[in-house]
């Protein structure tokens, strides 16, 4: 944490001096990079807020100011050794699960132009399920400290490592882009293996956004949690098979708009999963609008992230069960009731502003008031042992910085 | 147990004094300084001769690559922090240079294109165009020469 707080004053520094013109490089080649320094504060203290899923800790119970949701630095080298080939790699530097600020290559891709309206893209590629979803981790190029959680907490996964292609279709000021992509994504928790297909159209000030994906997960420790089940026989396998991540994949629908004429914008988005597994659905969005005020630009967000599976566990018969293997199925079925209950439900308002104090250095503050819906959890984790979380206030402040 | 409320009083003078104070004084400095004028100019080989506001936003917002005759656009800008640029970026786009920094951002850190080509001053420009008779830039309407020709706002 220290060395990225070190590195981005030195870039932060950079930047301002505003001599810098490294981002222009040459015609075959350009580096260019961004980073954020933020804290956030939160006044419940017997739970740690945690709107990514990458972080196992957050302000609240853990820490006071927490330095690392939003801290980060990416750096990217764009390569053009042709008119129709590009290059690209992009490296980010953020808190991982495993506590440190490893550097990790986000994307490293190679495009090549087939034609003015057809182009393809393989390796390490953006995952674009919403409309901020390639560039939130860009905060210069967004108004808020964060894209909100309720919608971009969803899907995990930033990048994954397939291949796309993209059609384009432009007359006039009108744009329509149709993108067809396949990836495999692998962490720590497990892999998913995703398809996805995207349409984005952008007139003037207008752009609208509709994605569908398929998401086949496999998590480690799910897989390891059914395997207990073999004990049951037939009941056994009907509830692996009504819970498991193997028999049905995640589908996703999003539906985003967004209107930004210059001096005032609007963006609403909504994106829905359903699953006939242990992830179970939610129906997630928000709606967003700001002003600018000469170098201000005030906003406010209004976010819900909606549970919508039943939370009754359609698990094994415990009074079926001969004795000595009834607390065992009533501990797994236990542990099924548990996972679909940790579905966050909340709703948050957010306050901010942002302030652009040169054209590569934003500052910004941003009040978030949740209310976190009883009987989930939320946005929340390492809670105090029968704690729920209800209302909370979170403070956040960022500086945002392009070199 | 909530934390102090004291923490949550704070934060908000604080923050009150800042916005109160950052926002005004960044206010008046945009109306400090006059911005010079700026005209559009192409090859003399381009037949286009006028062209609307819109029109010239999309060309140079990457959203259009063509003049309105179907013709390959290619806009050429001038350094950020010039003058010039600044004047073609309030004016004609009506933006100011963080926005534009932050929509080539989302562009750039998504690998989907790259800004147009900066040059250094209003003679790079009429060189660019001289040697691409796709270019479009803009200069200082005293500078126009009889290597380009200039292009009429609607």
């Amino acid at each position: 944490m220290r060395s990225v707080i070190a590195a981005s004053f030195l870039v932060a520094c950079l930047a301002s001096a505003s001599a810098f013109g490294l981002e222009t490089g040459s015609s075959r080649w350009s580096f260019n990079g961004y980073g954020t320094l933020g804290v956030v504060h939160s006044d419940e203290d017997r739970a740690d807020y945690v709107p990514d899923f990458r972080l196992t800790s957050g302000p609240g119970r853990s820490t006071g100011w927490d330095p690392d949701v939003d801290s980060r630095i990416g750096a990217q080298l764009s390569v053009y050794p042709t008119r129709n080939l590009s290059a690209v790699v992009q490296v980010v530097s953020e808190k991982g699960s495993d506590g440190a600020y490893t550097p990790e290559v986000e994307w490293a891709n190679l495009t090549y132009t087939l034609s003015p309206s057809f182009r393809v893209r393989a390796g390490r590629i953006a995952v674009g399920l919403s409309m901020a979803s390639e560039y939130r981790k860009v905060g210069f190029a967004m108004p808020w400290v964060r894209p909100p959680p309720e919608v971009y907490r969803m899907l995990p996964v930033t990048h994954s490592d397939g291949v796309d292609a993209t059609y384009t279709f432009r007359r006039g000021g009108l744009t329509y882009e149709a993108q067809v992509a396949w990836g495999i994504s692998d962490d720590d928790v497990g892999e998913a293996k995703a398809f996805g297909l995207h349409q984005t159209i952008d007139w003037r000030a207008l752009r609208l956004k509709l994605s569908y994906a398929r998401v086949d997960l496999d998590i480690s420790e799910f897989t390891d949690f059914f395997e207990a089940f073999e004990l049951f026989g037939e009941e056994g396998r009907r509830v692996v098979r009504r819970y498991d991540l193997d028999s049905d994949p995640l589908h996703f629908a999003g539906l985003s708009v967004s209107y930004d004429p210059g001096n005032w914008f609007a963006t609403a988005e909504w994106l829905a999963m359903r699953s006939d597994t242990i992830i179970g659905d939610a129906a997630n969005g928000y709606v967003s609008a700001g002003v600018r005020f000469g170098a201000l630009t005030p906003y406010a967000t209004f976010a819900r992230a909606k549970r919508q599976h039943s939370t009754a566990v359609d698990g094994l018969t415990v009074s079926a069960q001969p004795p000595p293997l009834a607390p065992v199925a009533a501990g797994l079925n236990d542990v099924i009731g548990l996972i679909l209950r940790a579905a966050p439900d909340q709703r948050t308002l957010s306050l901010g502003t942002r302030w652009d104090v040169t054209d590569r250095i934003a500052l910004k503050a941003q009040y978030d008031f949740v209310d976190v819906t009883d009987g989930s959890p939320g946005h929340f984790t390492n809670q105090e042992p029968g704690f729920q979380p209800g209302r909370v206030d979170l403070f956040s402040l960022s500086l945002d910085f392009l070199f | 147990m909530k934390r102090n409320l004291g923490t949550h009083r704070t934060i908000l003078l604080v923050a009150g004094l800042w916005l109160s104070g950052g926002g005004h004084s960044l206010l008046a400095a945009d109306q400090q300084f006059a911005e010079p004028p700026v005209v559009m100019v192409v090859s003399p080989d381009n037949p286009t001769t006028t062209l609307s506001r819109q029109e010239v936003e999309d060309i140079f917002l990457g959203r259009s690559a063509q003049f309105p005759d179907g013709r390959r656009a290619v806009p050429v800008d001038q350094s950020l922090d010039s003058a010039v640029r600044q004047a073609f970026t309030s004016q004609l786009l009506e933006r100011t240079p963080a926005q534009i920094r932050s929509h080539w951002a989302k562009i750039i850190f998504t690998g989907r294109g790259r800004p147009p080509v900066d040059v250094a001053g209003d003679d790079a420009v009429k060189s660019a165009i001289a040697s691409n008779p796709h270019a479009i830039g803009y200069i200082h309407p005293d500078r126009v020469d009889d290597r380009v020709s200039v292009v009429e706002l609607q």
